[in-house]
């Protein structure tokens, strides 16, 4: 069940995301429960003090990255998700995505696609940052850490599947698995790709 | 302080060129009529138009991050392409068998636009996809009719060459006999 405060609280949590963000939800919630499920999701989210751009959004504008988070909380409660959905969701976005197109260049090569990771980041988002740890093509695994403010769990279980679409443009057998670690008293995220 | 002043607002013209550049790409993409998709260097589909998913019934959930091969199954055809589009900037009305969902062959015309990146590098290719079947079965049945219509003039051409040879025959055949007829008159008209 969601809390309302707990929810106003991610809503104001520093940092932004792309606007496209917003489109790419709204594009999953209009094909698993057509546009009843989208006025459903929109008529929740408003009774909840949220006014979220599902049909307003630019791509490329910057909205509040804590709104975005809410959005996956509200997609996931309204819709009664379980997480490997919402790991769907991830996977789900690039391919609807407005901003793949003009960041097309990335995906050229698996080399291309982990050199441009972190810029990638970069583009998507004002805080924390895409730190490579390991590309290794011979033996098939790529490792990629990220330092970012501590977000709610559902952030990273749609990264998980984000991030395996994006490695699977430049090659299919691609798989994502995230992790949690502590390095130097610090926590961080790890994403391994392994193919 | 002036300066600050003078790079917000370039910046928010900047902002604003770039949001209705992207708005126009977007509805541009959506509207466009011709089927088109954008395809990576490893020939994997990376976006698709509305067009296009009315054209292969496909969704861009199902489409996007499949190889090409998934619509076009000539294997040699696609890589051919590949090579071809990394050569060339464009590649102009080559015909494939084109597979719709559920696996339905017809015939397109696929045309090629090279896309580089701002160092000059090849990033992958627009693909055009334009349904050709309706002209294709035109143009065969029009051939087929030109053909029936070839072999039925044939005939008659060969009918009357019989019946020329037929007649030409009988009129030499007249001829030889009237000869021989006079030929033979002669003779008789000496013998009496």
């Amino acid at each position: 069940m969601l809390n309302k405060e707990e929810l106003k609280k991610i809503s104001q949590l520093k940092g932004e995301t792309r606007g496209v963000v917003f489109q790419t939800d709204a594009k999953y919630v209009l094909m698993k429960e057509g546009e009843k499920g989208l006025k459903k999701l929109e008529e929740k989210s408003e009774e909840l003090g949220f006014k979220i751009p599902y049909q307003t959004a630019k791509s490329l504008d910057w909205e509040p990255l804590g709104l975005r988070i809410v959005s996956l909380l509200l997609i996931k409660d309204t819709f009664n998700l379980s997480d490997s959905e919402i790991r769907e969701m991830g996977y789900f976005a690039p391919k609807v995505s407005f901003i793949i197109k003009l960041l097309m260049k990335y995906f050229v090569s698996i080399k291309k696609t982990i050199e441009n990771v972190p810029r990638y980041w970069a583009q998507h988002h004002t805080v924390g940052e895409i730190i490579v740890d390991k590309a290794d093509e011979e033996q098939k695994e790529i490792i990629v850490r990220m330092k970012t403010p501590e977000f709610h769990p559902i952030f990273y279980t749609y990264l998980e599947g984000y991030y395996e679409r994006i490695a699977r443009f430049t090659n299919p057998n691609m798989v994502c698995q995230h992790s949690k670690t502590i390095i130097g008293g610090e926590s961080f995220h790890i994403y391994k790709i392994k193919w | 302080m002036v300066k600050i002043k003078k790079e917000n607002k370039t910046d928010r013209l900047l902002k604003e060129n770039l949001r209705e550049l992207t708005s126009y790409i977007e509805d541009f993409w959506d509207f466009i009529p011709t089927p088109i998709i954008l395809v990576n260097p490893l020939n994997i589909i990376l976006s698709i138009s509305k067009s296009f998913e009315r054209l292969s019934g496909y969704t861009a959930y199902e489409a996007v991050g499949e190889n090409l091969t998934k619509i076009i199954p000539d294997k040699n055809l696609v890589e051919n392409l590949r090579k071809e589009i990394t050569k060339e900037e464009e590649i102009l009305n080559q015909e494939a068998l084109f597979l719709v969902k559920g696996g339905k062959g017809i015939t397109v015309n696929l045309s090629a636009k090279k896309r580089r990146d701002e160092k000059g590098d090849f990033i992958g290719y627009f693909l055009t996809i334009v349904d050709i079947s309706e002209i294709k079965t035109l143009q065969e049945n029009l051939e087929k009719k030109v053909e029936e219509k070839t072999g039925e003039l044939q005939k008659r051409v060969e009918e009357l060459e019989k019946f020329h040879k037929l007649t030409v025959g009988r009129e030499l055949k007249m001829i030889e006999l009237k000869e021989e007829i006079k030929k033979l008159k002669e003779e008789l008209k000496k013998v009496v």
